[in-house]
């Protein structure tokens, strides 16, 4: 242990400077840096993440999906919705006589970013049932919360169900009364909801819940 | 200077805080093995030791200037659990800015357990980043805390950033202490 007599005296301005210089330094090195990235990388996105969507005009919301409460959509007709894919390609979904199942992703949200490549992986076993369509609705897109842009990210997991943009303002999303991401709407061939389900859920959930999009009777 | 660049400054400066943090820990651990290592040691706090609240003080600035500039100029919109280390981490400014200013030490045990609530605070908000599941099992649409705004060199989140801060502080705040007085002259 170093005596207070022989502590070496501190010289207090030089440890400010050398603080100061390695904060300069890190300034420059992140000036450069991202410079250099910003001329190398390609923001540029192929096509619109959103898309402007029309719901059907004698098509009624579906009230939003409460936790903990009676959903008091069942048994009624889901919206239609038109719109485009993220490929550019007209869509609508609502009431056209086949069973479905709607699940709604958002690019950022960690859950929807663990639930897809789950199905991705559970769809190579078991595929969808013939009569039973999945199809997905692309909401709340924000560039700014990362994982964007979502065509990107459900390309690079392999998801191949048809994908609506949602509108700027989430209007499909709304339409069927979105609470939280993942987001699964179940309608049968009458286009009755049959059941709804969020947050991420297992894959023995999700059979129950293509079965339930077949038979019309939610799952017990 | 665009956001991109911001955010690449500001990992930057954590990783520099993560390197001291991790060097004082191996300066006290080696110091207990090689004399070597001790005298180095010793050496780091002499020169640091009176100027650490004012560092501490200067860390703790930073890191609100950080905070306050991903919220107000970026708009990444602060979480739940944000705000808590936002409660921990800005008192810190004053106090320890006043305290490095008015050389009042016996800050250090209060200050020291300000640093560490909100360290623990950040490090249950990395947990909820890395596995959104201890939360709940969906995303609120408004501003979920397991949503990463930002990620640098595959692991610094802003909370990763806060928690670099806190541990800086408190490191600073363990090898805080007056600067050596003169040695009073004899009288005659």
């Amino acid at each position: 242990m170093t005596s207070p007599e022989n502590a070496p005296a501190s010289r207090g301005p030089v440890v400010w400077y050398a603080a100061l210089a390695v904060v300069m330094l890190l300034g420059v090195v992140a000036v450069v840096a991202a410079r250099s990235s910003s001329n190398t990388v390609s923001n540029k996105v192929a096509t619109a993440q959103t898309s402007k969507v029309k719901t059907g005009s004698s098509s009624k919301a579906l009230p939003q999906l409460m936790d903990g409460k009676a959903d008091a959509a069942i048994g009624q007709i889901i919206p239609a919705v038109s719109g485009k894919t993220l490929d550019g390609d007209a869509i609508t979904i609502g009431p056209d006589g086949t069973s479905k199942v709607v699940v709604f992703v958002a690019h950022w949200c960690p859950h929807c970013q663990a639930e897809v490549p789950k199905i991705v992986g559970h769809l190579k076993d078991s595929p969808m049932p013939v009569g039973v369509k999945l199809l997905t609705v692309s909401t709340n897109v924000v560039k700014e919360r990362g994982n964007y842009p979502p065509k990107a990210w459900l390309d690079r997991v392999g998801w191949t169900a048809p994908v609506m943009a949602d509108s700027t303002d989430n209007a499909a999303a709304t339409a069927y009364g979105l609470t939280s991401f993942p987001y699964f709407v179940v309608a049968d061939a009458e286009g009755k909801v049959v059941t709804r389900v969020t947050g991420e859920i297992s894959m023995d959930t999700f059979d129950q819940l293509v079965k339930a999009a077949e038979t019309g009777k939610a799952p017990s | 200077m665009d956001t991109e660049t911001v955010t690449l400054f500001l990992a930057l400066l954590a990783v520099m805080a993560q390197v001291a943090v991790v060097s004082a820990v191996v300066l006290v651990v080696g110091g207990r093995f090689s004399p070597s290592v001790r005298v180095v040691g010793q050496r780091v706090v002499a020169e640091i030791g009176p100027q650490a609240l004012g560092l501490a003080a200067v860390v703790a600035l930073v890191c609100m200037s950080g905070s306050l500039y991903f919220s107000q100029v970026a708009h990444f919109l602060p979480c739940r659990l944000c705000w808590y280390q936002r409660v921990a981490m800005y008192p810190l400014v004053v106090i320890l800015g006043v305290s490095a200013i008015t050389r009042f030490h016996r800050i250090r045990p209060f200050a020291a357990v300000l640093a560490g609530l909100g360290a623990c605070v950040s490090i249950f908000h990395i947990l909820v980043e890395r596995y959104p599941n201890l939360e709940t099992s969906s995303c609120d649409p408004a501003n979920p805390c397991s949503l990463i705004w930002v990620e640098k060199f595959g692991y610094l989140t802003i909370p990763t950033m806060a928690l670099s801060g806190f541990a800086l502080i408190l490191v600073l705040l363990a090898v805080a202490r007056p600067a050596a007085q003169p040695l009073a002259q004899e009288a005659p």
